[in-house]
């Protein structure tokens, strides 16, 4: 079997959705969602009903992945035991590219479970690289890295959120994960003009788009919860994002608060409507 | 690099450690963003809840009784936050941190051991994957003069107390009968329901012996025999096998171990 093409729009694959999911796809009700992500970590070391639920899900839809913990940005040494693993569920599920984040989540062997900043400058864009570098070697496909949401910016902070992910992608040679949803949150929570920092990026190298809901917390302040309705400005730029990128496959991500899959599936309906008035994917530029 | 090091390591400090004032200070220090004493406080109070949120979704039972996990998973992140990159894994992370001096004063004496209960539910779950449990299914035959292969998806637990028996919605003044007991916990192969079978003493120690994979059928009941001094008797043996033929029924006992490989009389 060939990776799966993945194209279109697509939705994270929850395990409150699962059932729903499968009954309404055999009544070929869902036909706009044409490809789930899943967080690998779910799937790994774990039988049961989960790889039984994967596997009824991967002869429907095409699959790609999206990890939570490889602490790319990390200091203690790439978890060999994790990437094993991660290597042998990727081949497996022969999915096109596997995904992780911008960010460390792990440090002096403590796990925090969540996706850390770090203070955005040369210095660990440098670090970054490398390690994604490694990292990629252990992977049987392509590795994207997914620019993160922040709440504030580290002391020793040079760069702009573009001008960061430029360098790591450009210097690790990897692909882009763009979450337009991060960078709106981000833009909004620290006074940037998204676009200003979208069009820094190297939108070239993106294989994929993740968009989500966010909270405000504070009137000037918005949490990353992936658990509310995506937003009219959110929309706004995903279109924005994909006139410049072209075509590439947009995944809505929610986690938390599940609605009715027919309010899930509205909105992958309206982001199919933008998807399919988007421009052919651009092709890479030479570096 | 070093600051680096030392970034991180404050950042997990400050989301982990009871006093986290001086970590909050040291990530602070210099910084221009005049928010960012604020945000830090969001970074901490996010990942607590989330990880509080994930322990007690497993140890239900256990919160109900303790009426609040909080003190307890505080305590336990600022002496031994968790280390996988699974989050699943909290549960058997915590496990290993609860000893009686973290319990309250006042918690029930089968309050461990309905922790430990909860949690190797949990495992029996998700066991499986990596020991190749679904070829394991496929084999079927019963030979005592070979060892046999037991799902990975189950667990045999000694118990104290008869917390497997307490319902759903207890609390902490449920009456819990003292035994002992043995349980097998398995994962039902068609629902992956985890099930709870109470197993006799002498059958615990056989089931005991076979798990461990290494001598064949015969070997281990003698070895249980030894053990638990019983004798093998032909009632023994019947009761045997018809515990054999429920757990193959029940998808615990798959069936020999192929003969490739062994050698009878190999009990390494």
């Amino acid at each position: 079997m060939s990776p799966p093409h993945i194209a279109g729009v697509g939705l994270g694959l929850r395990y409150p959705l699962v059932d729903e999911l499968l009954e309404r796809h055999a009544a070929g009700a869902v036909p706009a969602i044409r490809w789930l992500e899943v967080h690998p970590e779910n799937y790994m070391r774990r039988g049961g009903r989960w790889p039984d639920n994967l596997r009824k899900c991967r002869e429907r839809w095409p699959i790609a992945t999206h990890g939570l913990a490889m602490s790319l940005g990390g200091v203690d040494p790439l978890d060999a035991n994790y990437l094993r693993t991660l290597d042998r569920f990727l081949r497996e599920l022969e999915t096109p590219w596997h995904s992780d984040h911008l960010c460390f989540s792990t440090a002096h062997g403590a796990a925090s479970h969540d996706l850390l900043p770090m203070p955005w400058n040369e210095e660990t864009a440098a670090h970054f690289a490398a390690r994604i570098r490694k990292a990629q070697d252990q992977l049987p496909c392509e590795l994207a890295v997914e620019n993160i949401s922040y709440y504030l910016k580290p002391r020793g902070s040079t760069l702009d959120d573009g001008e960061f992910v430029d360098a790591v992608v450009s210097q690790s040679g990897c692909k882009l994960m763009l979450d337009v949803n991060n960078v709106y949150v981000n833009a909004r929570n620290h006074g940037h003009d998204p676009r200003v920092v979208l069009a820094k990026m190297p939108l070239d190298r993106v294989v994929q788009i993740h968009v989500a809901g966010h909270y405000y917390e504070e009137p000037d302040f918005i949490i990353d919860t992936h658990a509310e309705p995506l937003c009219d400005d959110v929309y706004e730029l995903l279109a924005w994002t994909l006139e410049r990128t072209g075509r590439v496959p947009v995944l809505l991500e929610r986690d938390d608060d599940f609605p009715a899959l027919d309010e899930l599936y509205a909105e992958v309906e309206r982001l199919d409507r933008i998807w399919r008035s988007a421009p052919e994917k651009r092709p890479e530029r030479e570096r | 690099m070093t600051d680096l090091a030392e970034y991180q390591r404050a950042f997990l400090e400050l989301l982990f450690k009871k006093d986290f004032e001086k970590q909050l200070a040291v990530l602070c220090e210099g910084s221009t963003d005049a928010r960012a004493e604020r945000r830090f406080r969001v970074y901490r109070r996010m990942a607590r809840h989330r990880l509080t949120d994930v322990v007690e979704g497993c140890f239900p039972r256990l919160a109900a009784v303790l009426g609040d996990l909080e003190p307890i998973v505080e305590r336990w992140f600022d002496e031994s936050p968790p280390r996988s990159p699974y989050l699943r894994d909290v549960a058997a992370e915590l496990l290993r941190f609860l000893r009686p001096d973290v319990l309250p004063a006042t918690a029930p004496p089968w309050v461990l051991e309905l922790a430990r209960h909860e949690q190797a539910m949990l495992e029996v779950e998700y066991a499986g994957q990596e020991s190749g449990a679904d070829d394991v299914r496929e084999i079927g035959e019963l030979d005592f003069n070979r060892p046999a292969v037991l799902t990975p998806a189950h667990k045999i637990l000694r118990a104290r107390y008869a917390v497997h028996r307490l319902p759903d919605d207890l609390d902490r003044d449920a009456v819990v009968e003292e035994g002992p007991f043995a349980l097998c916990l398995y994962r039902d192969p068609a629902s992956h329901e985890v099930r709870v079978l109470e197993l006799s003493p002498v059958a615990a120690a056989i089931l005991e012996e076979v798990a461990r994979g290494d001598a064949t059928v015969v070997e281990a009941v003698r070895a249980a025999a030894a053990r638990e001094r019983f004798e093998i008797d032909g009632a023994l043996v019947g009761s045997f096998a018809e515990l054999v033929s429920d757990l193959a029924d029940r998808g615990v006992w798959l069936g020999a171990k192929p003969v490739e490989g062994f050698v009878v009389g190999d009990t390494r």
